[in-house]
């Protein structure tokens, strides 16, 4: 083969891998970016007082579940007046309020309350916490999640909000 | 003529010469029992891409019609369960054969070279096969699979560094909703198996160039074709494994399908059965050291699988010579199923899981009857929410139990619940009012009192027509004659107290207002307001619910309660005491 045939076949060779690239290019941008589309639609937590009952709904023997009711979107839909989440209020000796979210800091499980034992529990992993929300027993690796909480006009209000689960330390999620 | 057209076939595409080719692979030692794993886990791919096609012909993957169309599958569509049981159990069946297979492969020390790339890309399609199993495990969305989901999402986002963002990935947010079904869909039915393909593809390939793994020692004389004496052993056992996965189909009638997702509820999240190992595992570590059992753990019997055949380079396959390679394979086969035992059991002996899923299996029959009637568009959530026996039952017992009692359950510090309204707990009542069925542990006991003295005859009366005050339409119908008696006997001898009609806020002499008694609106108003001037008034001890529950959960509570009317209380009262 002489030099001009080399020379010849190296540029088609060129040219056949940049076609190459530019066809896979055209499949792989749009592909990546229809993937990581979470990621960029990230929503920023939404910050506010939600009324959740009247404060008639407070026990002093014991802790009281109630759901958090507001719009859910998701993806393509909007429902109104949907349940967010659980809390559980308690109404401790000197008249506060604590205000924890049902979802376990281990693995996001819903939290029960065992009147006999007096205590939290996660049915998935078996943590159980105190009324005061730490940690009896278990494998969650911080105390349940505590959120903002008060009464105003005899209604109580809660921030509601999520954690990303199974760290020791409480990082918020959209 | 026939011949002809083969031959014109044959002339064109060679197809029989390919077939040939391939029937005729040289078996080296010949052909064996301990080669049809991998034939087995071919065809039973297969069997899976062909169930999974026809369950695609109904399955939606939408959060709103997801469970209903499995549903579906599982209850209307002719011989839907028998497809969707072999899917189902075929799969997990190819676990069990995968694992047979790479048993073999390690003591028969088939993994060195020259065919380290077989072993890995084997171990890859295990990892898929893996992954095809769980996806597909969570697309019926239930409640299984959906809080097993939450718990394996929420684990794949505790990874150091990446977690968030491999969350958010598999999720398609940053919470499970729409896009995490429509994500494992794609994953379950188009991503993971095309990579099955390309995978097993290379995987047999390289299974030719290099030919099977003889034990060391066999007779190399005794070297066969495939077909027919191979082929022979690989369908007998590939009907072996499809008989047993057919006949557990037909003696379980298909794989059970859980009650609708309800990320409202809480559930005792639990992996399938291939899983409980690390889930045992997790649970034995607690806090910081969770990575040992989702990532240390794991990830160490993986990258010892994938460095096998770097690390065993001696000359020999022998089982003998290879024991250090060979136990810690088995160890972890062992240990796992240690763990899986361990798990099980402690489940077995697990009261709280029990009266969890038993108050499950009660939600999943009711969800399934439901849906017999059809679902609503809105989906299985909306069905169940609109139901009085589920969301008016779950409200009942959050909010009334801790002093009613229905069905034997609940503190008895007011009225017992259980057949309420019906014509016998009104004679009971009647009977017996200061019993702690009734008012006994109220401030309303020894208000009212017997009314024995009025005597059966009378009493019969009042109570069809007490009964027949709180009447509705779609209702069977009541004794109007003996009604009308009632109705007589009433007005001679309960005015003093109570009163009904259009007498509006009167509260008689301290008694309720008796207008409607029975009805929705009279057992709505009596659970929103208590003390209101139609019901018990300033004798009223009962917390009032309004503000406490929904418009919703008031109706709900209100048609569940309601029902009581055609059940029988589950009790008897004390005789009166004497005055």
């Amino acid at each position: 083969m002489d030099e001009t045939s080399k020379g010849r076949r190296r540029f088609v060779e060129v040219l056949i891998g940049l076609g190459g690239l530019a066809a896979g290019a055209l499949l792989a941008v749009p592909g990546v970016a229809t993937v990581v589309d979470p990621l960029v639609r990230r929503r920023r937590p939404s910050d506010g007082w939600r009324p959740i009952a009247d404060a008639s709904a407070l026990r002093d023997d014991a802790p009281v579940s109630l759901p958090v009711i507001g719009d859910q979107v998701d993806a393509w839909t909007r429902a109104p007046e949907q349940r967010l989440g659980t809390v559980w209020l308690v109404r401790r000796g000197d008249g506060a309020i604590d205000c924890f979210t049902a979802e376990c800091p281990h693995l996001g499980c819903r939290i029960g309350y065992s009147e006999e034992q007096g205590t939290f529990f996660c049915p998935c992993h078996e943590s159980s916490f105190g009324t005061d929300g730490s940690v009896r027993s278990g494998p969650s690796p911080r105390p349940m999640d505590r959120l903002e909480a008060r009464v105003r006009d005899g209604k109580i209000e809660v921030q509601f909000r999520r954690f990303r689960t199974a760290i020791p330390e409480q990082k918020e999620i959209g | 003529m026939l011949r002809r057209a083969g031959r014109f076939l044959e002339d064109r595409t060679g197809l029989r010469a390919l077939l040939r080719s391939a029937l005729d692979e040289e078996i080296g030692g010949g052909a064996r029992w301990a080669y049809v794993f991998g034939s087995a886990l071919g065809v039973l791919f297969v069997v899976q891409a062909v169930t999974g096609a026809l369950l695609m012909l109904t399955y939606t993957p939408s959060v709103a019609d997801a469970w209903s169309s499995v549903f579906y599958i599982q209850h209307r569509v002719t011989a839907g369960w028998f497809v969707r049981g072999l899917h189902s159990y075929g799969a997990q069946a190819m676990l069990l054969v995968a694992g047979l297979h790479l048993v073999q492969v390690v003591l028969y020390g088939a993994y060195k070279k020259p065919r380290e790339v077989t072993w890995w890309l084997g171990l890859a399609l295990s990892g898929l096969l893996v992954a095809l199993v769980v996806t597909g495990h969570r697309l019926p969305w239930d409640q299984k699979g959906y809080w097993a989901l939450l718990v394996e999402l929420n684990v794949v986002a505790a990874t150091p560094g990446v977690g968030d963002t491999l969350h958010d990935l598999a999720a398609g947010g940053s919470a499970i909703g729409r896009q995490t079904l429509t994500r494992l869909h794609a994953l379950h039915v188009a991503i993971l198996p095309a990579a099955v393909i390309l995978l097993l593809l290379g995987h047999r390939a390289l299974v030719r160039k290099h030919g099977r793994t003889a034990p060391e020692g066999a007779e190399p004389a005794r070297s066969s074709p495939l077909y027919p004496a191979q082929v022979a052993r690989d369908l007998l056992f590939v009907l072996l494994v499809l008989g047993a996965v057919a006949a557990v189909t037909a003696a379980t009638h298909g794989v059970g399908l859980d009650g609708p997702a309800e990320p409202d509820r809480d559930y005792p999240a639990r992996p399938e059965w291939f899983l409980r190992p690390l889930y045992e595992l997790r649970k034995m570590t607690p806090g910081p050291w969770e990575v040992v059992s989702t990532i240390v753990v794991p990830g160490a019997v993986a990258a010892f699988l994938f460095a096998l055949p770097l690390l065993d380079r001696g000359p020999s396959r022998r089982v003998r010579h290879r024991l250090v390679w060979i136990t810690p394979v088995l160890l972890v086969l062992a240990g796992a199923g240690a763990l899986g035992g361990i798990s099980a059991a402690r489940d077995r002996a697990d009261e709280q899981l029990e009266e969890a899923l038993s108050e499950q299996r009660r939600r999943t029959e009711r969800a399934i009857d439901l849906a017999r009637a059809g679902v609503p568009p809105e989906g299985p959530v909306a069905m169940l929410r609109d139901d009085p026996w589920t969301h008016g039952r779950d409200v009942y017992r959050q909010m009334c139990t801790s002093c009613h009692v229905l069905y034997g359950e609940g503190d008895r510090e007011a009225p017992d619940h259980t057949g309420y309204g019906s014509r016998r707990w009104l004679m009971l009542l009647m009977h017996n009012p200061d019993d702690p069925h009734f008012f006994g542990e109220t401030d309303l006991e020894e208000e009212m009192g017997s009314q024995d003295e009025l005597g059966e005859e009378k009493l019969r009366g009042i109570v069809e027509f007490l009964f027949a005050l709180g009447h509705e339409p779609q209702d069977p119908p009541y004794d109007e004659a003996l009604a009308a008696r009632g109705e007589r006997d009433f007005e001679r001898e309960c005015m003093s107290c109570h009163t009904y009609g259009d007498d509006g806020d009167w509260l008689g002499n301290g008694g309720p207002h008796l207008s409607g008694y029975g009805s929705r609106t009279w057992i709505y108003r009596q659970i929103r307001d208590p003390g209101g001037p139609r019901s018990y008034g300033e004798r009223n001890d009962m917390p009032a619910f309004h503000g406490q529950l929904t418009e919703h959960d008031l109706t709900m509570v209100t048609a569940y309660l309601r029902q009581q009317r055609f059940e029988e209380p589950d009790f008897t009262v004390e005789p009166p005491e004497d005055e």
